[in-house]
Formats: C-alpha cells, sequence, structure tokens
C-alpha cells in the first residue's frame, strides 16, 4: 500500500466522520443559511448607500461586489483559521485526541482530514453567497471570472490554515481559548481590506497592511473577478504568496509537533 | 513465553513548564512532582498484569509512558521488541489502548462505524476495517451495528473501546480501569474478555482498583504506592506473603501499611 493511498484513505476516514456528525445536527445547518442570507442582504443595502464611491473605481459592481468577495472570503478564511484549534478541542473534550495519537496515522494527515468537511461546508457557504449576491445584482457579479481566481484563493487560504495550526498549538497547551483565529480575522478585516479598500487606511498603516498575505490575496482575487485582470497581471502576488505558504505551511505544524511533544513532557496531552 | 512488553526503569518526573510557557500551560503544581521513580516490568504473551495502587500511585502515568503518551524522564519502553521512543509508529502497531474507562468513543457514529474509523487511522484497508469491525462486534455481543454510540450503556460503551483497542490485532493491549463504573455482570463480562484476550496470545496490561477482579484474572499483580513498585508477583505468592489470605485483602494490607509507613 503506497503512502499516498493510506493518507488518501486516512483523510477520507476523518472526513466520513465529520460529515456523520455534522449533518446530525440539521437545525445548525438551518441557521447557517439563514446567517448568510441575512449578511448578504446587509452589504447588499450597505452598498446602495456606499454606492460607488471613488476608491471603488477600478472594480466593477461597486460596493456591494467588492465586499461580497470580502465576505466568501472572511468565511473560507475563518474555516481555515478555526478548523484544526476546534478540532483538537472537541477531540480533547470527547477523550478522543489521545487514542488518535496513540494509532499510527501521522499529524499532517489528521489535520488535513480534520480540514475537508469544514472546508466543504464553507465552499457551499460561498456558493450560496455568491448566487444570491448574483440574483440581487441583476447577473452583473462575474461569476465565471472566480474560476480564474481559484490558483489565488488557495494561495491566500493555505496561509491561513498556517495560522490554524499555530491556533491549535496554543489549544493543545492552553486547552482553552483561541486568541489567534479572532485576532487574524480583526487584522484582516482591518488591514488587509476586507471589507473596504486599504487605500482608505493612512499611508503609515498601509506599509503594515503589506505585511499580511491576506492583503495580497484579496487584492489579486478583486482584480481577476471585478477588474477584468487575467493571471499573468496578478504573478506578483501569486508569488508573494506562494513565499508566505512555503515558510509558514511547514513552521506552523513544527510549532504544532513541538506543542504536544511539550504536552507529552509536562503530562497535559489529554487534559480537558 | 516472549515479552511483548518490556519497561526498563522508566521514571517520571512532571516538571513545570518553561518560564515563557507559563502563561500557556495550566499545571497543577508548580514545583516538579516525581510521579515514578525507576519501575522495571515485563509482560508475556498469553499474559495479564494487574497494576493496582492507591490513587496518584502513578499506574495511569505507567500506562501512558507506556502508551507513547507520555515522555519518561529517564528509562525506555520496549513493545514487541520495538522502542517506542526510536520508533513510535512501528511500537503503535502493536499497541492496543482504552484509556479511562469508556473514554474515546464518538457518540454520533454507530459501534460499527467507530470501530471501522478506528481501523482505517491504524493503517487497516476500509474493506478489512469493516470485516474486522463486523467480527469484533459479533465477538462482544455488539450486535445491533447501527444504533449510535450515545444509546449505548457504560457496559456496552466498555465492550466498543476495548472492541476499537482490538482493530489492528495488536500484540499488547493497555486498558486504564476498565470496569470502572460497570455494573457487576458488566464488569464481569469484561473481566472474561480481557481474560479471554491474554489466553489468544496477546499481552494484556491493566490498572483497576477493583481488587477481587485484578487478583481473578491477572496472572501477576504489581503494586505501585508512590511510584514505586511494592509487589510484583502471581495472586498466590501475595496470598503467601500475608499468610495464606484471601489476595485482594493482602493487597489492601500491602497499601495500607505502605500508606502509613509514608
Amino acid at each position: 500500500m503506497s503512502a499516498v493511498t493510506a493518507t488518501t484513505r486516512r483523510v477520507a476516514a476523518l472526513a466520513r466522520r465529520d460529515a456523520r456528525v455534522e449533518l446530525s445536527y440539521h437545525f445548525q445547518l438551518l441557521l447557517r443559511l439563514v446567517n448568510i442570507l441575512l449578511s448578504v442582504l446587509t452589504f447588499f443595502f450597505l452598498g446602495r448607500l456606499v454606492g460607488d464611491a471613488a476608491p471603488l473605481a477600478r472594480y466593477d459592481g461597486g460596493y456591494f461586489s467588492f465586499a461580497l468577495i470580502g465576505l466568501v472570503m472572511t468565511g473560507l478564511a475563518y474555516t481555515c483559521i478555526s478548523s484544526f484549534s476546534r478540532s483538537v478541542a472537541q477531540a480533547q473534550s470527547d477523550g478522543t485526541f489521545e487514542i488518535l495519537l496513540s494509532t499510527t496515522t501521522p499529524l499532517g494527515t489528521l489535520m488535513a482530514g480534520t480540514l475537508v468537511v469544514p472546508f466543504v461546508m464553507s465552499v457551499f457557504d460561498a456558493v450560496i453567497y455568491l448566487g444570491v449576491g448574483w440574483a440581487l445584482t441583476g447577473g452583473e457579479l462575474p461569476l465565471l471570472s472566480l474560476l480564474t481566481a481559484i490558483p489565488l484563493v488557495v494561495l491566500t487560504l493555505g496561509t491561513f490554515c498556517a495560522v490554524g495550526l499555530l491556533s491549535a498549538a496554543v489549544i493543545v497547551l492552553s486547552k482553552r481559548g483561541d486568541p489567534l483565529a479572532g485576532m487574524t480575522l480583526q487584522v484582516g478585516n482591518l488591514l488587509a481590506g476586507a471589507l473596504f479598500p486599504v487605500a482608505l487606511l493612512p499611508e503609515p498603516v498601509q506599509v503594515l497592511s503589506r505585511a499580511i498575505p491576506a492583503y495580497y490575496g484579496l487584492n489579486g482575487i478583486r482584480d481577476v473577478v471585478l477588474a477584468g485582470a487575467g493571471l499573468g497581471d496578478v504573478v506578483h502576488e501569486m508569488a508573494v504568496l506562494a513565499g508566505f505558504n512555503v515558510v509558514l505551511l511547514p513552521a506552523s505544524l513544527w510549532v504544532l509537533k513541538r506543542a504536544i511533544a511539550v504536552a507529552r513532557v509536562t503530562g497535559t496531552l489529554g487534559n480537558r | 513465553m516472549s515479552t511483548v512488553l518490556d519497561v526498563r526503569e522508566v521514571a517520571k518526573t512532571y516538571a513545570p513548564p518553561p518560564t515563557w510557557l507559563r502563561p500557556l500551560i495550566r499545571v497543577a503544581a508548580k514545583e516538579p512532582v516525581r510521579a515514578l521513580h525507576p519501575v522495571s516490568l515485563k509482560v508475556d504473551r498469553g499474559e495479564v498484569v494487574g497494576l493496582v495502587g492507591p490513587n496518584g500511585a502513578g499506574k495511569t502515568t505507567l500506562l501512558k509512558v507506556v502508551a507513547g503518551l507520555l515522555e519518561p524522564t529517564s528509562g525506555g519502553v520496549l513493545i514487541d521488541g520495538v522502542d517506542i521512543a526510536h520508533k513510535p509508529v512501528a511500537a503503535r502497531r502493536r499497541l492496543g489502548l482504552v484509556l479511562e474507562g469508556d473514554l474515546g468513543i464518538y457518540d454520533r457514529m454507530t459501534g460499527r462505524e467507530n470501530l471501522e474509523f478506528f481501523g482505517i487511522m491504524a493503517g487497516m484497508s476500509r474493506s478489512d476495517a469493516a470485516r474486522r469491525a463486523d467480527e469484533l462486534l459479533e465477538d462482544f455481543g455488539l450486535g445491533e451495528r447501527d444504533k449510535l454510540a450515545f444509546g449505548y450503556s457504560a457496559g456496552m460503551r466498555m465492550r466498543l473501546s476495548v472492541a476499537r483497542a482490538l482493530m489492528a490485532d495488536p500484540a499488547l493491549v493497555v486498558l486504564d480501569e476498565p470496569t470502572r463504573s460497570l455494573d457487576p455482570v458488566a464488569a464481569d463480562f469484561v473481566c472474561g474478555l480481557l481474560r479471554q484476550l491474554a489466553d489468544q496470545g496477546r499481552a494484556v496490561l491493566l490498572s483497576n482498583h477493583r481488587l477481587d477482579e485484578v487478583v481473578t484474572i491477572s496472572d501477576r499483580v504489581v503494586a505501585l504506592v508512590g511510584g514505586r513498585v511494592r509487589f510484583a508477583g502471581t495472586p498466590d505468592e501475595l496470598s503467601d506473603s500475608d499468610g495464606g489470605r484471601d489476595a485482594a485483602q493482602a493487597i489492601v494490607r500491602l497499601l495500607r501499611m505502605e500508606e502509613t509507613a509514608s
């Protein structure tokens, strides 16, 4: 049996487990849908108020389309940031964490498998966000150009996964609290331009924005989807994001492994 | 008989975390706590070894070191000749683990789904895991395959936990208080099951506060007090050491004497 087959089988088993649990909470799924509708409608009417403000001139579709991209990416990013730590916390709580670590499944595989179902659900959310947005704009939202932006989306989410692994490391050690997830999203909202153009920020603060991977992701995605750019026009953004991924992903997995090693020494691995 | 578990001079001191990590890690004691003085023991194929001792004696610590979930301060553990520190994956392949009674079951999955899942996590193919799950559910009297685990009684959950530990057919099964919170009938069933595992050629190491059960199913008893081995021998030897009295009572007397002495 090849390593790839074994990994795929384990990831699929973890996904089946999570799907089984998630789908058993029907009411939660319904609330999720209602939340999306309310959120899209709020930004639709906010878009009417803002109109085509000057900083949005380079994008088609006005503020609503601009914010919709931010909303979709924020949802996907939140999943990447929070799924690992939520899964670790849940496993510590139901007593499966130590049992899973005593199996032959590598930590990286456990984490990858943990992401599948939340991510698929987030993609469904994104489809609903965009579908409702498309309907509200009378079909003007260029949905097909989103397919071109997929490499940028993947690279952007990779950097959020790295933050998610760091967040899981914090949970392994502290058991409670997930400071990185909330903080990363807030920083993203403020500095990366999730809901308003970074150009509105004071110049010195804009320098800080350029240190955040999400800034490049959102810029590139909006350029492709709302400004008619091709992938060739966003090579710089993709290169910067790839660089962040190459450094952050292995580093964050290493930190998580170290956190587990520390918990093995202090005897706090399975504590709740 | 061949040795499956070889615990060599394992000591464990819970040291407080480094200063820079203290805001993150919540630990019970701020000073180092010595949980295990160097402890050695062996469990052979076909043998049940019962760990007994008062709360805080170091039983769970020892079991977690054996399972690779705790790093010993010194010493080492070999499972079927494989050093768990140097080849953790190979060692874990030979180990089945049941922790703190019936912890480690997904309530929103059926018994069959639980077993299949953990079988795949142990490296089995999906079809092998499904076949093995069916065998174990049958053997363990858990015939209602489609019943969600949250509908299981405590006894059924424990049987499912033991079945989970056996999915990959390990040479060594380690159990922490497998009969805790079980009624006498369910406890008797689980004890019979554990004896059967050893009779099938596995090595079984368990901790238990129910001394009558320990002396009934164990080939050897190891009494831990304050992280030190105070007695290791067969239930008959234990009984002989106490003037031929009942072995379970002999353990109680031994533990009382040790507590008084300390």
